[in-house]
């Protein structure tokens, strides 16, 4: 069945006197593979149960192929979820827990079995089927409780975190694999995840959600470049942070900072394609300017850009990631993470630069100020 | 070291397997041995079961048969009343039944059959109710006093046991599998019956085969609801013993009785050596 659009609008949902979902509106199309990307308890997974009916709506609606499901009983409205845990069923082999929705839809035997075997197949698991449920790895169980999400070809597929529980191995192969399914069957898809890789690796398009709203939406390369607040930056890994004084004018920015060798002029990025420097809400004054540890270059052997910003600094700290070793960097009073492809002797001295285009700059509010040391 | 280990170990076992042997397995080996004695000819016999089984082989099937109807009305009751408690979806609902379907679990036998000897009389409460709420003519008010009101007792008193073990069980299962099952397209009846029941079905039948057990030995019930014949074995026993002082006899009933239990005791002990040996 190809997949169907979904639309929130205006969704609230509360726990009690708490409210989870503070008018939530998001639109879906057919066929897309959208991730909700948060931390612990911004809402995304209640989200998700209240798509699939779990967590009833205090307000707003639900609409599938424009059809208001919100009052819709669970098992209506034909969506598949995937569990975090997975939910399968001990006391069902392989087969039943995957046949399960086929028989409910009242499927013959023969048409079971066939189903049944073909979506074994789609997520390798064939020869699997008269297995017991707790016989099978955490990877294998994820399979099945893939298939058992696939096996009744659902127009809608929800997914609350799927991967959480496997090792870093087997979750880097399943992104894969979900994709490449999801793309042959044209299910609409909703993930919910709190690692922005696998949302980023994953989706078409990240939502990213905060205290029951949601903060920014966008195709994964926006929401990691151009990130609309300070929030988001932190959420995607732009954890660098340092205050600076700011003065826009004609498109570009005059920054100039304590620990920065002189003041620098930066162009601004538009909406227009210029590249530059990421800046949702320009205020002249204090600012601060975030970047991810990988943007930033170190040491003057190498060719750094011309245009950015300048610092030096010295290596306090050294540690490898596996693909390049991060810096611990101390600037004045601030240290940054800085990766590069070798290792910095501890104690030597380095120039840092940031591209303008991996600068983002966001107002350097209360709650912005108290992150930052000496600042 | 180990040796004294082992001595140290039998030593703490000693007190409980003395008492074990002392008030349970002495008593009842005698009363099982005594079932096949003759006193007045100072002999082995089995004319004690041949005398029980042509007087009262009619209150065992009676016996069987309340006891097995009883156990089966249980199971349901509780399953339903526990698949509420674990899936129903009003709050208020829920926390009343919570509240109430535990309180007949304080009530002794004795007094659960007098309060339904009140009950289910003809004139009893119940015929009241359904006079007064016109759903039934007064002369068609009939008693319960008979075998339906055994059934009914037990199933009163024991179902708050079943479905306590029986909620704490639903209690602690995963949830996500219930939803797992109505994502798909199933009701919530049908959670109870393919999901959730079979997850606890251990559970379920421990408390069933304790209850059977239980109703077995039960004499305050049918002697107080239904002593006229047929009746259920444990008032044929304690009618042997009071008025006759016939202890082969009872003992030949009573080794009925442990052979009927013994029957679903092999269930659960089989149930218990399968789980053993499945993994987790």
């Amino acid at each position: 069945m190809p997949g169907l659009p979904v639309e929130l609008v205006s969704v609230d949902t509360s726990y009690g006197n708490i409210k989870v979902l503070k008018s939530v509106s998001l639109s879906i199309a057919a066929g897309e593979f959208v991730a909700l990307l948060g931390a612990s308890g911004c809402g995304k997974t209640t989200l998700l149960r209240t798509l699939a009916g779990f967590v009833p709506l205090h307000a707003g609606r639900i609409l599938v192929d424009g059809v208001d499901i919100g009052e819709c009983p669970p098992e209506r409205r034909n969506m598949a979820m995937m569990f975090q845990s997975y939910a399968l069923w001990t006391h069902m082999n392989v087969a039943r827990n995957i046949g399960y929705g086929l028989t409910l839809r009242r499927f013959d035997r023969k048409s079971v079995t066939r189903r049944v075997g073909e979506v074994m197949e789609m997520v390798g698991l064939s020869g699997f089927e008269d297995r017991r449920v707790y016989e099978l790895s955490g990877g294998q169980r994820q399979r099945v409780a893939l298939a058992r999400a696939l096996a009744i070809d659902p127009p809608i597929l929800l997914l609350d975190e799927p991967l959480s529980n496997l090792d870093a191995r087997i979750r880097h192969m399943m992104r894969g694999e979900i994709r490449s399914l999801q793309r042959k069957i044209g299910t609409t898809t909703i993930l919910v995840t709190h690692d922005q890789e696998e949302a980023m690796s994953m989706a078409d398009r990240v939502v990213i959600l905060d205290q029951g709203e949601i903060i920014q939406s966008g195709p994964p390369e926006d929401v990691y470049h151009r990130p609309n607040s300070s929030l988001v930056a932190d959420f995607v890994g732009a954890d660098n942070r340092l205050p600076v004084n700011a003065a826009f004018a004609n498109g570009h920015v005059s920054l100039s900072a304590p620990g920065l060798e002189t003041s620098v002029s930066l162009p601004v990025a538009d909406d227009q394609g210029r590249e530059g420097v990421n800046a949702p809400d320009p205020v002249d004054g204090p600012m601060i300017a975030q970047f991810h540890s990988e943007a930033a270059m170190l040491n003057s052997r190498e060719s750094l850009p011309k245009s950015g910003l300048a610092a030096r600094g010295v290596v306090r700290q050294n540690s490898y990631l596996g693909k390049t070793y991060r810096h611990n960097i101390a600037i004045g009073e601030l240290e940054f993470l800085i990766d590069h492809r070798r290792r910095l002797a501890v104690g030597s001295a380095v120039e840092l630069r940031v591209p303008a285009a991996a600068l983002n700059l966001f107002a350097a509010d209360h709650s912005n100020a108290a992150a930052i040391p000496g600042c | 070291m180990p040796a004294k280990s082992n001595m140290t170990g039998i030593a703490l076992m000693m007190p409980a397997l003395i008492a074990l042997c002392v008030l349970f397995i002495y008593p009842l080996g005698y009363s099982m041995l005594w079932a096949f004695r003759d006193e007045e000819r100072d002999a082995w016999t089995l004319a004690n079961f041949v005398k029980a089984l042509e007087f009262y082989s009619t209150d065992v099937l009676f016996t069987v048969l309340i006891v097995s109807v009883s156990t089966l009305l249980i199971g349901v009751c509780s399953i339903v009343i526990a698949g509420y408690l674990t899936l129903g979806e009003n709050r208020a609902a829920v926390n009343l039944l919570r509240w109430l379907y535990r309180w007949p679990l304080f009530i002794p036998f004795v007094v659960a059959g007098q309060l339904m000897r009140t009950f289910l009389a003809k004139n009893g409460m119940m015929n009241n109710i359904l006079v007064s709420g016109g759903i039934i003519e007064p002369l068609q008010a009939v008693s319960f006093l008979d075998w339906r009101g055994i059934v009914i007792t037990f199933v009163w008193k024991q179902t708050p046991f079943v479905t306590l073990l029986l909620a704490g069980a639903m209690a602690v299962l995963d949830r996500s599998t219930f939803e797992a099952a109505r994502n798909l397209g199933a009701g919530r009846v049908r959670v109870l019956i393919q999901i959730v029941v079979p997850q606890v079905s251990t559970t379920l039948m421990v408390g069933l085969i304790l209850s059977y057990v239980l109703m077995m030995s039960v004499l305050s019930v049918p002697l107080m609801i239904n002593a006229q014949s047929p009746t259920m074995m444990t008032v044929d026993m304690a009618w042997r013993i009071n008025s006759y002082g016939d202890y082969e006899v009872a003992n030949a009933l009573g080794f009925i009785s442990v052979a009927m239990t013994a029957v679903v005791a092999w269930f659960y002990l089989r149930q218990g050596i399968r789980q053993d040996g499945r993994p987790e």
